[in-house]
């Protein structure tokens, strides 16, 4: 994928950038909001990393113009304060996910690929999930594992329906936190583990490939191969 | 001793100490002026009969006994009512005069006597001022004056005087009670700037008047204490805010070389613990960070309307798997009726949910939490009780400061700033946070002061 990432901090732009490299994508780096959005509008990208503060024009500004012309790359926003308003700000601006700095490289990852999915298929919205032997059913909302029902809670079925949707990527616990329960901080305890554990029992258990995987140092991952 | 005589409170104190200074000058100055008066006049008196005598004298030099007794006769007929004369044989006997007779206890010296006679003209008892004289022959001479217009002016000026005490006595009370709040309401005020600064609006100042009298230098002087309090404060803040910013961008880079080492070493086990370790510093720098900001208040577009049982019921939700986990128990207790609140619904989910977290951290197995909502008199309550070991009393306060951790030989992580984030994101909402007994355990209130009505 070709990801452009507008970032005054050279240091992080390029970390990011040798990290995208190492995961196999590429990725231009822009440090400054006039330029990045010349580059953004002419250039043919996958996804926009974007900092709130940039020297020439900020951020909003910058997602703002792009999405006025049309242009309608997913955008990840960067800001360095995790202050209440920036995020909301950047979403209704027109980002489609935002990160507070600092982040784990992990985090931006798994986000990244997010975006992209979502950006590839927004039309699509399938009836039905499936997973090797797994099955969601949008409509009825169950689950069904080998033509076998599972028995899901409400949350559970959300959970397990964001990890469908992203088959193969890495979900963060952040994002699960977000997605799932609308909450945007950072808890101190493994408490999104412990649901995620009592999804797994639900639907792994008694089989012999496990579908649901956790990714160390990074979150989980629904797919096939382990 | 002083406090046992004089009343407690400054402002009857103030009152009575007016009151006694004005009563004890009122008084020196009416004796002063009572017996100063009265004596001016009797010795006025005294000497209008002195220079009666003198005359008198002179009359009886040129002419003798006949010629007194002409004068004396003469001045008895025209005199007005209060004059007394008497001329008296040796033996006493009256000669002339408006006196029945010679006074048995008066001297013949000359000197000034007051005494109690019988007038025959008025056929009254009178009090009189007299002086009386041996004549060369042995006859002896009186002249006096009725001392009762002194007697009914000293009686006047009594009763005026008792008035006027009263009158300026009740002046007296007024000006005290009128002085006492004048001086009083000064200090009320400073107080009251005191208590709203105690309650976290460290911003609050000291009203000074245009007087530029004492009051208004001590409140400038206080002023100018608060603001360098303030500026002390603010400082230590951006402080700790800057320190906390400049470990980021480091611990961030290091993070980065850990992540990027991680993959070339393809999940090497120390790797993975150095970067956990690196999370939980970031992690509480940015909630140090994160608090800093939120120490400079709260805007009210960033506040809605929330349900605040499906609220809990969200919070509990995600928490009670972890409860369970950890042997404890985690219920919520939500009131039949729908509870309404305004606040910023991350950060009041945040504060709650460390209020549960810390529950499960400290309460021990087996532990009982209830996650409850309770409407009262003026207030919403929410409350994360435990019955687990509780805080000390003595502890309480101390547990909500910064970077405080009651038991220094638990391996806890972090810096110690749960509580103290609840007690920051209830005071920019102007909720209280109260950490209490809950007879065994520990119950944490979050009052939401209720702002419908």
């Amino acid at each position: 994928m070709r990801i452009l990432i507008v970032e005054d901090d050279v240091e992080i732009s390029g970390f990011i950038l040798k990290s995208l490299q190492q995961h196999g994508h590429v990725a231009d780096v822009i440090s400054d909001g006039i330029d990045g959005l010349s580059a953004a509008v002419s250039g043919t990208y996958d996804a926009i990393i974007l900092d709130r503060m940039l020297p020439r024009l900020d951020g909003i500004s910058v997602i703002k113009a792009l999405r006025s012309e049309g242009i309608k790359t997913p955008v990840i926003f960067l800001s360095a304060l995790g202050d209440l308003d920036y995020r909301l700000e950047g979403l209704k601006a027109g980002a489609d996910d935002y990160l507070a700095k600092p982040f784990a490289f992990s985090e931006l990852l798994a986000r990244l690929e997010a975006v992209l999915r979502r950006g590839s298929n927004i039309d699509k919205t399938p009836d039905k999930l499936i997973v090797g032997g797994l099955e969601l059913d949008i409509k009825a909302r169950q689950a069904k594992r080998n033509e076998r029902v599972i028995d899901l809670k409400p949350r559970e079925y959300k959970i397990l329906e964001y990890l469908m949707k992203n088959e193969g990527r890495i979900v963060t616990r952040s994002m699960l936190l977000e997605q799932v329960w609308d909450y945007h901080f950072d808890p101190h305890t493994n408490v999104i583990d412990v649901h995620i554990s009592r999804l797994r029992a639900k639907i792994d258990q008694g089989h012999d490939k496990p579908l649901l995987h956790t990714v160390r140092g990074s979150g989980y991952r629904i797919g096939i191969a382990s | 001793m002083k406090f046992s005589i004089l009343p407690k409170s400054a402002y009857l104190r103030i009152i009575l100490t007016y009151v006694l200074f004005t009563a004890a000058t009122i008084t020196g100055v009416l004796v002063f002026v009572y017996f100063s008066t009265v004596e001016v006049i009797e010795n006025e008196v005294s000497e209008v009969v002195e220079a009666e005598i003198r005359s008198l004298e002179d009359e009886y030099r040129s002419g003798g006994l006949t010629r007194l007794r002409a004068a004396l006769a003469r001045r008895v007929e025209t005199a007005d009512g209060d004059a007394i004369y008497l001329l008296a044989a040796p033996n006493n006997q009256r000669i002339v005069g408006n006196l029945s007779q010679w006074p048995p206890d008066i001297n013949t010296n000359g000197d000034w006597t007051i005494l109690s006679l019988y007038r025959t003209d008025t056929q009254s008892e009178v009090l009189v001022g007299a002086r009386a004289y041996t004549l060369g022959l042995g006859a002896k001479i009186l002249v006096g004056r009725d001392m009762r217009a002194r007697r009914d002016f000293q009686e006047t000026l009594t009763d005026a005087m008792a008035v006027a005490s009263i009158l300026v006595l009740i002046l007296a009370l007024l000006g005290g009670v009128i002085f006492s709040r004048l001086v009083l309401r000064r200090i009320k005020s400073i107080d009251q700037t005191a208590r709203f600064i105690m309650e976290g609006d460290i911003s609050k100042r000291i009203s000074v008047t245009e007087k530029n009298d004492e009051f208004d230098q001590l409140a400038t002087t206080l002023n100018q204490m608060l603001t360098k309090v303030e500026d002390l404060i603010e400082e230590l803040r951006v402080a700790t805010e800057s320190m906390a910013h400049d470990l980021r961008s480091p611990l961030t880079r290091l993070r980065g070389h850990l992540e990027q080492s991680q993959v070339s070493l393809k999940d090497n086990e120390n790797i993975e613990k150095a970067i956990l370790e690196t999370d939980r510093i970031l992690k509480d720098l940015n909630a140090l960070l994160n608090i800093s900001r939120l120490e400079t208040g709260l805007s009210e577009t960033q506040k809605k309307e929330i349900n605040l049982n499906d609220f809990l019921a969200n919070i509990a939700e995600l928490y009670m798997p972890l409860a369970e986990e950890n042997d404890m128990s985690l219920s919520l207790q939500s009131p039949e009726q729908d509870l309404k609140i305004i606040a910023n619904a991350q950060l009041l989910a945040q504060a709650i949910s460390n209020l549960i977290e810390n529950a499960i951290k400290y309460a021990g197995r087996g532990a009982a939490i209830i996650l409850s909502a309770n409407l009262a008199e003026n207030s919403i309550i929410i409350s994360v009780a435990d019955n687990g070991p509780g805080i000390a009393k003595e502890n309480r306060e101390k547990a909500i400061e910064r970077f405080v951790r009651l038991s220094p030989e638990r391996k806890d992580k972090g810096m110690g700033l749960g509580l103290y984030l609840v007690s920051v994101i209830t005071k920019i909402h102007n909720f209280k946070f109260m950490l209490e007994d809950n007879n065994p355990g520990l119950i944490a209130n979050i009052i939401i002061p209720n702002t419908e009505n």
